[in-house]
């Protein structure tokens, strides 16, 4: 256990329908430090980002949290809106898993990403800000940032769309990131292309990140440690022994299922899948 | 089908919006046969009589009974109106219903001249219509259903549109269902169910069209009883005799009401997803 | 064994832009042509992009190739489909959106049936069982079923009227992985019926572990054509690329029960 101050420690966080009590999360909790990547898996349903999005304070609406949630020691759900709103962007940074979504659809690309990048340095020059854009889209492995930055939304497969929300965390900088199912609606290719980005934003960066998924080989690939949620509850939580040797039932049943997804490709081609 | 109009009839607000307005069909239908005064016998000595006595809820300037004008005058309103509706509804619906299955350049010619008809504004339209046709009860229904006929085309279109290139469709195409199949069995009851909603959600307003145009004195013409045309001679006497124009105001507001809050339970009836709102 | 659907240079355009003012013409599809046999089960893998869907469609005679032909069991495409109703099926991504949210499973299920106008007398039970649902799910509406359940009715839908071909189009991409390798058993459980089948798919692990051949399409072409046994040596990019992308995953736990 480190003796650090942890960057997110979750304690008994539980979040129910405000209007009829109906559970959702049930005590909840977590401790993610610097630099660390915590893994939060389970089937659809099972309140990963209700959770995760609860912690930070950004919970819908119609539901109520209760329990501790402490960035950097001070109590996120106690402070007033406009304090959590200042982390946002600047210290805490939202990958969402659609992310066709995630742009207006009637700006290019580059506006939006500019737009980011000001509201972190409000006094940024344009020219410096349109570098940084481009330096950040080139760290993507993108060919050409220029055409990129002029290209709308939609003209964008998926995957390079989110290739450019990651370009925001290498111009935000933020202490950490939060990725819901980031992979979940790309092809195979483009969910690799950002697993491999999320490695390279750790070890240059050092950003501490959370990755809400169910594909427990991305949660592998990343996680230094990792809970598992079912039905709101935390069930298992540990390091990357969890997976490799589960203890819970429903674990069990997690591993069990992908294994048996990749059993016969395993079997085929003599390895588990190949190197980036 | 029916499980639709299960959960209509669960709902509390909708089963009290058709007990409503079926009341009020009831009483006009029945309005000749009713124990209720002459809804056009003047009595100048009784005028501005207040609610009570034979009266039930006064008497206007010519000292005709209120409330049997009230009654005679859902025949009027309530039933010009359904006519405007189902006659404009039909038309748009059918209208509509063939662009969107056609697409392609016959769907751009019709839509483009849908498309002219609602770039004129409604209120404008059917005053102009009006006033060239000159007032009167069928002349303001036929008003009322050039001027809307074209929003209930799009919306037919767009939903026909979105039904054709749904997966089930699809699914149903590649079984070797033929057009006739997928029109009766997922376009029509699909398209149907959609557009009944709009269709009620807009007879309030085709209510108070209806009511305006005779309230402007280009409607119905006295002695015939409506409610919009009381409103404007009750507007004379407004501050001698505020009750004159309370009643059919309140007739106005409370149909029209009704319609919009039954539009809304249709809806949510139709969204199987809603849990319907006394919990089920 | 004999030769049931073939494509042979199969290839579909399209206008981009107002035709008026001169769009670009774009090929989805630039040569197509193989040759699936009956009973065989064939997996096509391709990136977004290279063609699967627009290949899927022309398949499922959703739309008419640009050039080239299509015969099924030697008869012209057109003319099969005629002479067969409902041999072919199709269950598609977005389970939800391929039902009628108004009907019941029951219906959904029976439909192919329906439009051969044969009875039910029992197949839409039958099926249910053989999917992993029990018969009350007969009653139930699409808004009420999970994903995976979703996509168990879709798959009884697609059988119930014994067909000779079946498409899954990415049918288990929007599934969650442990859904995903339930419903792949499940595959595997009813491949026994002798129907052919086209698997398409971008992640190969699932193409592996339901087919018995995989086609690999890249930019409109199909580049790779092989058996599953010889994957390891696929030679060209894309199978290359394609074969690298899959997450590897390890585990020490190994258990000899069942996936469900």
């Amino acid at each position: 256990m480190s003796e650090r101050t942890p960057l997110l420690l979750v304690e008994d966080l539980s979040v129910s329908v405000a209007s009829t009590g109906r559970s959702i999360v049930s005590s909840a909790g977590f401790a993610l430090h610097e630099g660390e990547c915590l893994g939060i898996v389970g089937e659809s349903g099972a309140g990963k980002s209700i959770m995760t999005l609860s912690a930070i304070g950004l919970q819908p609406r119609v539901l109520s949290v209760r329990g501790r949630s402490l960035w950097k020691g001070e109590d996120l759900l106690a402070m007033t809106a406009k304090g959590r709103a200042a982390l946002y962007g600047r210290q805490i940074l939202l990958i969402v898993q659609q992310p066709m979504s995630a742009f207006d659809p009637l700006i290019r690309i580059g506006h939006q990403l500019l737009e980011s990048l000001r509201c972190v340095s409000p006094r940024i020059g344009s020219q410096e800000a349109i570098r940084r854009v481009e330096q950040a889209l080139a760290a993507l492995r993108f060919e050409d940032p220029a055409r990129i930055m002029r290209s709308f939304p939609c003209e964008l497969s998926g995957g390079q769309l989110q290739r450019c929300m990651l370009a925001t965390v290498r111009l935000l900088k933020p202490s950490l990131v939060i990725a819901d199912e980031p992979t979940s609606a790309l092809d195979v290719l483009s969910g690799k292309e950002v697993v491999n980005e999320f490695m390279r934003m750790r070890e240059e960066l050092g950003v501490a990140l959370i990755m809400i998924t169910h594909d427990l080989g991305v949660v592998q690939a990343l996680a230094d440690q990792l809970i598992v949620m079912r039905q709101g509850a935390v069930i298992e939580r540990g390091g990357p022994h969890v997976l490799t040797n589960p203890q819970h039932e429903y674990t069990r049943y997690l591993v069990n299922t992908r294994l048996a997804l990749a059993e016969a490709f395993t079997r085929l081609t003599g390895n588990g899948g190949g190197r980036a | 089908m029916h499980t639709i109009l299960k959960r209509l009839l669960a709902d509390r607000m909708a089963r009290g919006c058709m007990v409503f307005i079926a009341m009020l069909l009831a009483l006009g239908v029945l309005a000749p046969v009713l124990p209720i005064a002459d809804p056009t016998a003047i009595d100048i000595t009784g005028k501005f009589q207040m609610p009570g006595g034979g009266h039930w809820l006064g008497t206007d300037q010519l000292g005709r009974d209120i409330f049997s004008r009230l009654v005679w005058g859902i025949r009027t309103t309530l039933c010009a109106s359904l006519a405007a509706m189902l006659i404009t509804s039909a038309i748009g619906a059918l209208y509509g219903a063939i662009a969107g299955g056609m697409r392609g350049r016959v769907d751009a010619v019709m839509m483009r001249l849908a498309d002219v008809m609602m770039s004129f504004p409604s209120e404008v339209l059917i005053l102009a219509i009006v006033g060239m046709m000159g007032p009167g009860l069928t002349n303001m229904i036929i008003a009322c259903v050039v001027a809307k006929w074209a929003w209930y085309a799009r919306m037919m279109r767009t939903i026909v549109r979105r039904i054709s290139d749904a997966g089930y469709v699809r699914f149903a195409r590649v079984c070797g269902a033929g057009e006739a199949w997928i029109l009766l069995r997922h376009l029509a009851p699909g398209a149907a169910g959609e557009f009944f909603v709009l269709v009620t959600l807009d007879t309030g307003s085709v209510v108070l069209m209806i009511s305006a145009l005779s309230f402007l004195g280009l409607g119905v013409q006295p002695p015939v009883a409506e409610w919009g045309m009381m409103l404007s001679e009750a507007k004379e006497v407004m501050l001698q005799y505020p009750w004159q124009m309370f009643w059919p105001g309140v007739a106005i507001l409370s149909t029209v009401a009704c319609f919009n809050f039954l539009g809304d339970c249709v809806r949510d009836a139709f969204d199987l997803r809603h849990a319907g709102r006394d919990g089920q | 064994m004999n030769k049931f659907l073939q494509l042979e240079h199969v290839a579909r355009s399209y206008q981009d832009g107002v035709s008026l003012v001169g769009g670009r013409t774009i090929w989805p599809l630039r040569d197509v042509s193989f040759c699936i046999h009956e009973g065989e089960r064939v997996g096509l893998i391709g990136q977004s992009g290279a063609g699967k869907s627009t290949l899927a469609r022309i398949v499922l005679g959703l739309e008419r190739p640009t050039r080239g032909r299509i015969l099924m069991q030697g008869r012209p495409f057109e003319a099969w489909r005629r002479e067969n109703p409902a041999a072919m099926s199709v269950v598609f991504q977005n389970y939800y959106e391929s039902v009628n949210p108004m009907w019941t499973v029951q219906a959904i299920v029976s439909e192919p049936l329906a439009l051969l106008g044969r009875r039910d007398d029992g197949r839409v039970g039958a099926l249910l069982k053989a999917v992993g649902l029990s018969e009350d799910f007969a009653a139930r509406y699409p808004h009420q079923l999970s994903g995976g359940q979703m996509q168990r009715v879709c798959i009884a839908r697609a059988l119930i009227a014994d067909p000779k071909f079946v498409i899954f189009d990415e049918a288990v991409s929007s599934l969650d992985v442990s859904v995903q390798a339930e419903i792949l058993e499940l595959l595997r459980e009813i491949s026994g019926r002798g129907l052919a089948w086209l698997f398409i798919s971008h992640d190969l692990q699932a193409v592996t572990s339901v087919c018995s051949r995989v086609m690999f399409l890249s930019e409109g072409a199909i580049v790779e054509d092989l058996s599953v046994q010889d994957l390891a040596g696929a030679k060209s990019d894309c199978a290359r690329e394609l074969l690298g992308a899959v997450m590897p995953f390890q585990s020490g736990f190994i258990d000899s029960g069942s996936v469900s």
